[in-house]
């Protein structure tokens, strides 16, 4: 089933599943790059910095605690209501893949392998891929180039990126190949130039479900500003900033989800 | 079908969307002057720079990718959301035609000749085309004339003029203003230019249909735009979703956001 007429829609809404949020506030990184909030203590709860290649879902540590629809059910996200002192973007991600230990010290092709995706099918059409950081390096700025499957299925396509070693908590976004419009997964990755200190990185697939404006004094967004976007069961919701200030404020709100 | 009441609309916000996310690198830029953003590097990858005049459509690298409506359905721009790091107006349009090849230093009539307005994507008289120039490589430092003749909405001929400001960069957009009297580009026949720019360069002529229009008040800030705010734009089948870009300041920024699109 799905929510098909605006009486359906009234019946969801008043149904609605309210997911908690709360971040304290966070320098936002760099310019031109996300914060990723996954890392952040807070509410949701602080995960660990991954290791092997892992795909992820609603029971993962760090995700919003989103429960899935009941049968024949379909999940949207109804309502954001959000605030933090930095004016800015908050993109909402499905998370779904995910590993870290890459280091920052070689420029030789390093192995990803990331975990094969589910959601909402195994394609990976509309996906999107980041480096993300999880430990400093020495300071310093290079480029790179990761080996990828597109959703269409083909291997061996190249993604290039901009990266800073600096980048603890940082999401750089993988380009894709000319005509590609998503990653099924990706094989390797390969920094242009090595850096002094080791780091710790790694790749990240996601989804973006939706993205918000949010301020001090944001208006909450109902279910016809969002567009109602899907969440597919199981998605492992978590939040990322696209940088506005040096710090972002305590970041506080819900988002509710309704089901029809 | 198309979305004609709030259940329909409702059914197609939860029916699922297309998120076609976008992401351009920055470009230089001069305050006050467009640019289009189909060579910047990015998400879309750079588009490729054309040579005769030809039609565009959603499989040109350089448009936002995506897919049709399926079923006889019609797609919308259901929500948008978009940032920059420096503050500008994000302007997207339906590129229609385009050429290339153009010469900063041809005192000549040279020759345009854009076919036909593709079927179903603008007025099929031209009536909401809006024609540019559009540079792939700097012309020439000295400012001149070009004289463009064309064939108006009405399926007369017209004759205008555009100014070239000195040394016109990579990537800028002059627009072409119809004659006294006309309100859209039917086609556009050929090119004069007063006297050389001082270097050939290469510039062509696009013409587009504008969709929407997105101020970013604030770098980095950025924002959102529902449907209903946006008048629930249709974007035609075969659609090639350009990117243009008018500055405050000396770049572009990085350009980031999404487009969402939904079908009914």
């Amino acid at each position: 089933m799905a929510i098909t007429t605006k009486d359906g829609l009234l019946t969801a809404m008043a149904d609605a599943r309210k997911l908690a949020v709360y971040k304290p506030s966070t320098t936002l990184g760099f310019t031109g790059a996300y914060r990723s909030w996954w890392r952040l203590a807070g509410i949701p709860t602080q995960p660990a910095i991954p290791s092997t290649a892992v795909a992820l879902d609603n029971t993962s540590l760090g995700a919003l605690p989103f429960t899935d629809p009941a049968g024949g059910q379909t999940a949207y996200i109804g309502k954001v209501n959000l605030t933090q002192a930095a004016n800015g973007i908050i993109s909402i991600f499905d998370r779904l893949s995910h590993m870290g230990g890459l280091v920052a010290n070689s420029t030789s092709p390093q192995t990803v392998n990331t975990a094969a995706i589910t959601r909402p099918n195994a394609n990976g059409e509309n996906t999107q891929a980041f480096v993300e950081g999880y430990t400093n390096a020495s300071a310093g700025s290079t480029t790179g180039t990761v080996s990828y499957t597109n959703s269409a299925g083909t291997n061996s396509r190249t993604g290039t990126f901009s990266f800073d070693f600096a980048g603890s908590a940082t999401m750089f976004e993988i380009i894709p190949q000319d005509g590609d419009t998503g990653f099924k997964s990706v094989e390797t990755l390969t920094f242009t130039g090595a850096n002094a200190s080791a780091g710790n990185f790694g790749v990240t697939i996601v989804r973006k479900v939706c993205d918000i404006y949010v301020g001090p004094d944001s208006d909450p967004q109902g279910p016809m500003d969002l567009c109602l976007p899907q969440v597919p069961a199981g998605a492992c919701l978590f939040l990322a900033s696209w940088r506005s200030a040096s710090t972002s404020g305590n970041l506080s709100g819900s988002i509710d989800i309704v089901y029809g | 079908m198309a979305i004609l009441n709030q259940n329909d609309l409702v059914e197609a916000m939860a029916g699922g969307r297309q998120g076609r996310p976008f992401r351009k690198d920055s470009i230089t830029t001069v305050a006050g002057i467009m640019y289009s953003l189909w060579k910047a590097t990015g998400r879309p990858q750079a588009g490729a720079t054309p040579t005769t005049a030809a039609v565009c459509d959603l499989a040109n690298a350089g448009g936002i990718l995506h897919t049709d409506a399926g079923g006889g359905n019609t797609l919308y721009l259901g929500r948008a959301s978009f940032s920059s790091t420096v503050a500008g107006t994000l302007v997207l349009y339906d590129r229609l035609i385009h050429m290339g090849g153009l010469d900063g230093t041809s005192v000549g009539t040279q020759t345009v000749s854009t076919p036909a307005l593709p079927s179903g994507r603008c007025d099929p008289n031209g009536l909401d085309v809006q024609c540019f120039l559009e540079w792939y490589t700097a012309t020439g430092a000295s400012a001149r004339t070009a004289t463009i003749n064309y064939t108006d909405q009405g399926g007369a001929s017209g004759t205008t003029t555009a100014s070239l400001h000195a040394s016109v960069a990579a990537s800028a957009l002059i627009e072409v203003v119809p004659a006294s009297g006309d309100s859209g580009f039917r086609d556009i026949d050929d090119l004069t230019l007063s006297a050389s720019t001082g270097t050939a360069g290469n510039f062509g002529v696009t013409l587009a249909r504008k969709l929407i229009e997105i101020p970013i008040g604030l770098a980095n800030v950025g924002g959102d735009r529902s449907g209903f705010e946006m008048n629930l734009p249709i974007i035609p089948a075969d659609a090639c979703l350009w990117l243009v870009w008018m500055p405050s300041t000396t770049s572009s920024g990085i350009v980031t956001g999404q487009l969402d699109l939904i079908e009914g």
